[in-house]
């Protein structure tokens, strides 16, 4: 059925998400995690117990114990305080990163929704060629032009965010633009622009917030596997996947060290997952309305 | 092995206090209230009502493919030739769909499977209860029955999607009658057809029918289908029978309101009305039904008597049964 | 249908080509001259010099690009690696079936759990079972495959001594070096699997056709395998498309804690090692190979449903079909 009013849901949209998904335990659970671990990190240089690379020999190996809750590496620096203030490369990056490859893939995406016809097949056919490179290669190969590092990193997991994000954004504008509300908009000379921005976009932006939380997951993942072969961050920045790569070669004699920071990238994705779960549950039958 | 309680002189199917429920949202949806139905070989009773009144969660009790999370059967018993359906093991149950029981559901264009092929689909219930494992002899019947249908046998490799609503409706039918089953249930069978297709596959069901002399339960809203075909007609109204009798009975002497509200909202052809006639509010809540006649809250004939006590069946001057505990009034029009 | 095959193939031409071009870009950006890789640090001046008019690094980027696609696509000639002069084409071709090795029976594990969990969790809709099918999809989406193939090390080779933990075997007895790689990759590509088996069984159990089935009298075992899950399937080879590209890319990383010589070894060592040539050629043959396993899973659908089969065949092509339309 063609809507005939399109006018944003959005007054009263926020809160009546929350109430829904506040009925979803998981999805609660998700989201108390995750803010409780960005909390953390946003404080963890206030907070933690010892600098993250303050090396004590004398500690080389440490088994988890009162004063070092997750152990010592091979250099003697406390994990607990690494993986604490690793927190911060990790989520920032797979935050700011999905942002970005928002914002640019939305933009595309809208474009090619929107215009159709040939604009629409240029975009699709170059979203094509950088689809055809499978997701974590694509990703090796542009950190192999930036090189390592925080920014780059970022900027490598952004242009990987942006044809997923293109694509759905466009496929959401393709549905939408059948309405008859935007004929109505059309034929009383509405901008184009303002068709897209102020019409269009509002009723195509829930599928994206979800898709958003689960990239930002992804991206975190991502993120500690490219630091784990030797792009991304490196040491002495306590990022996890650099940790765990580290961790390797005293496999054997130290197995503490490889849990911790392991768990903690597994934790923040399934709390992002959760949450996106309990969004995508709490949006869509809002939409049914 | 059970003992099978045969009675031998119950008619063929007897359904006697019939209570269905279904959960939902954490109410409880009242689907068939104490119905109580018989019906002889080889004869055909048509059931007649509403969208939703309960119609086809009696077909699907008789067969027991109620879904199975939510619906429950509180309370009756189903006798197919003295044996009671209700208490049957899951193993005897199956041995009955398809081959002494079946039935033809009111959308064909989603009852085949999209994947298989539909002669497939047909050999399938025959191999289900036949005896031997010679595939060869199950498709010649599948393509027997699609000739018997008036499908051409090469047909047999099509799909479902290469077929049009009518041809997948005859599929339904050869599927239902392949085994040559005892009792048919037909679930509204031509309403989702066009009207010239509607005649059609009827006459296919009737002549089907007489041939094999199947029993009959024919679900329909149409009076005019009921007309046609049925010997005895059950209205059905909330979840309850509210009258019960021949297709004669009924149709000469409707006696309860909502059957002569029924017939009233027919169009005349001779008459030269301006306005339909359709029975003023609508049917109750199934979660939340009234107290006392379920239909007392749209009659223009409900005394408070009527709201307040549950209403049994009493017998009209013809000898038909009517749920209404003011016939005569009615009869004569009085309020 | 063949001339659907053709369609895609043909298709699938610009898009390799756009992938070489594109790649060849990038690596133009890499930092690190050329000649001074090939030679490396004690070759003198005029050594570098002479190296660089000989691989013409000086001419516009147009011809090299022009050079180089022409290699590629007309010769075949990948070219050789700057570090130790090996033809490119060989080795991969020594290397590819290693990893689509892996990748396989990383998919192999991934669809023979997943599916069977996902059926299993849709007709115990909301019971316990379905509670921890869900539970165990989220903690495996959760669990990065690297950190799990280090705890999965360290518990079966380190600690118990049942399986390899590095490197290849020949012939039989060597896919027990793919067992502990297969597993650590598989989790993600599990879950999902699990996950849209779930879901689109739920949709499917719904639909009339499978009371008409129950009506025939067919088994409750019959009523799931073969009308519900044959039905199901649609979304299922989606996701197993997408799992595959994510298998592959997974490969890069798990073959390099293996220690298994395939092309994610290949190409990440060259990454580390600036051997450009490498990551070239490797992108663009596992994208070639990427772009054939989509054409597999678009004939899936074909040989699965066959009203899709017959869209392709009419020349029209969708993509996506409701899986109980």
């Amino acid at each position: 059925m063609p809507k005939t009013t399109g006018h944003a849901k959005n007054q009263g949209g926020f809160t009546a998400v929350m109430r829904q998904m506040s009925k979803n335990k998981a999805a609660m659970l998700g989201l108390l995690i995750l803010s409780t671990e960005i909390i953390l990190a946003i404080l963890a240089p206030y907070i933690i117990p010892y600098d993250y690379s303050f090396m004590d020999m004398a500690n080389m190996f440490a088994t988890p114990s009162f004063s070092h809750p997750f152990g010592c590496d091979d250099m003697g620096r406390d994990i607990f305080s690494r993986v604490l203030f690793g927190a911060r490369y990790s989520i920032s990056i797979g935050i700011i990163a999905v942002a970005i490859g928002s914002v640019i893939g939305c933009t595309i995406g809208a474009i090619a929704g929107f215009f159709g016809g040939q604009v629409d097949n240029l975009i699709m056919r170059f979203l094509d060629i950088i689809q055809a490179i499978p997701g974590m290669l694509l990703m090796i190969v542009i950190s192999a032009v930036l090189g390592p590092g925080y920014f780059n990193t970022i900027v490598a997991l952004s242009i990987g965010s942006i044809s997923g994000m293109a694509r759905m954004l466009r496929a959401q504008m393709l549905k939408e633009r059948e309405n008859e509300y935007i004929e109505a908009a059309q034929s009383i000379n509405c901008s184009k622009f303002r068709i897209i921005t102020s019409h269009l976009l509002p009723n195509c932006i829930s599928p994206m917030i979800v898709s958003a939380t689960m990239g930002v997951a992804q991206t975190i993942t991502m993120a500690a596997g490219l630091s784990f072969i030797g792009l991304g961050v490196q040491p002495p920045i306590p990022e996890w996947g650099a940790m765990l790569s580290a961790a390797r070669q005293f496999i054997r004699q130290a197995p503490h060290l490889v849990y911790f920071p392991g768990l903690a990238i597994a934790v923040t994705v399934l709390a992002l997952n959760l949450l996106g779960d309990g969004l995508r549950d709490a949006l869509d039958p809002k939409l049914k309305n | 092995m059970h003992q099978k309680e045969i009675n031998t002189d119950m008619p063929f199917l007897s359904i006697k206090d019939l209570k269905v429920e279904y959960k939902s949202d954490g109410q409880i949806v009242h689907a068939v209230n104490d119905v109580s139905l018989q019906l002889e070989r080889g004869k055909t009773l048509g059931l007649v009502g509403e969208t939703g009144a309960g119609k086809t969660t009696i077909a699907k009790s008789i067969l027991r493919i109620l879904p199975d999370v939510g619906s429950h059967i509180a309370n009756g018993e189903i006798y197919l030739e003295g044996e009671n359906l209700l208490k049957l093991t899951e193993t005897d149950m199956r041995k009955i769909r398809g081959n002494k029981v079946s039935m033809i559901f009111q959308d064909p264009m989603t009852a085949l499977n999209p994947v298989l092929r539909v002669g497939d689909q047909i050999a399938e219930v025959v191999s289900l209860h036949s005896d031997s494992n010679n595939r060869a002899e199950h498709e010649k019947r599948a393509k027997e029955m699609l000739e018997i249908v008036g499908i051409p046998a090469e047909r047999y490799y099509s799909y479902p999607h290469q077929f049009s609503g009518g041809m997948k409706q005859r599929v339904v039918i050869a599927i239902a009658l392949a085994c040559n089953p005892d009792l048919l249930l037909a679930d509204e069978p031509t309403t989702a057809l066009d009207v010239t297709i509607q005649a059609q596959v009827l006459d296919l069901i009737a002549e089907l029918r007489n041939k094999y002399n199947t029993a009959m339960l024919l679900i329909t809203h149409d009076m005019g289908v009921v007309a046609q075909v049925c010997d005895t007609v059950a209205v059905i109204y909330a979840g309850s029978i509210i009258e019960y009798g021949t297709k004669q009975q009924i149709f000469k002497h409707p006696s309860h309101p909502y059957t002569i509200g029924l017939f009233g909202a027919i169009p005349d052809m001779n008459e030269d009305e301006e306005w339909l006639h359709p029975i003023d509010g609508l049917p109750p809540d199934p979660t939340n039904l009234p107290q006392g006649c379920s239909f007392a809250p749209r009659c223009k004939f409900a005394t408070d008597a009527c709201r307040m006590e549950s209403v049994s069946m009493h017998t009209t001057q013809d000898g038909h049964d009517c749920r209404c505990c003011r016939i005569e009034a009615v009869m004569k029009g009085e309020d | 249908m063949l001339k659907y095959v053709l369609k895609r193939l043909i298709w699938m031409i610009p898009i390799v080509l756009g992938v070489a071009i594109l790649v060849f870009i990038m690596m133009t950006f890499c930092p690190g001259k050329p000649e001074e890789i090939i030679l490396g640090p004690s070759a003198t001046e005029t050594e570098l010099a002479a190296k660089r008019l000989e691989l013409g690094l000086d001419d516009p980027i147009v011809l090299r690009l022009g050079r180089y696609m022409s290699d590629v696509f007309i010769h075949f000639d990948l070219g050789k690696s700057w570090l130790t002069n090996v033809d490119i084409t060989s080795s991969i071709k020594e290397r590819l079936p290693r990893t689509l090795m892996l990748t396989i029976t990383t998919l192999l594990i991934s669809v023979g759990i997943g599916i069977p969990l996902g059926v299993i969790a849709a007709i115990k809709q909301n019971k316990w079972q379905d509670s921890l099918c869900m539970v165990l999809a989220l903690i495996g989406v959760a669990i990065p495959n690297f950190w799990l193939a280090l705890l999965l090390v360290l518990q079966f080779s380190v600690k118990l001594n049942w399986l390899p933990a590095l490197g290849i075997g020949t012939g039989l007895a060597g896919i027990k070096y793919y067992i502990l790689p297969a597993i650590s990759g598989s989790t993600g590509g599990l879950a999902s699997c699990a996950r849209q088996t779930r879901s689109a069984m739920l949709d499917v159990i719904r639909a009339d056709y499978i009371t008409t089935a129950r009506s025939k009298g067919v088994p409750e075992r019959d009523v799931i395998m073969k009308h519900a899950l044959k039905n199901s399937l649609i979304p299922i080879i989606t996701v197993m498309g997408t799992m595959f590209g994510h298998f592959l890319g997974g490969a890069m990383i798990i073959e390099t804690i293996f220690a298994i010589p395939g092309m994610g070894t290949y190409i990440i060592g060259a990454v580390n090692s600036r051997d450009y040539p490498i990551v070239q050629g490797g992108s663009i043959f596992l994208a070639i190979t990427f772009s054939f396993c989509m054409l597999i899973v678009d004939l899936l659908y074909a040989l699965v449903d066959p009203r899709i089969k017959a869209q392709y065949a009419s020349g029209r092509k969708k993509r996506k079909v409701k899986a109980n339309a």
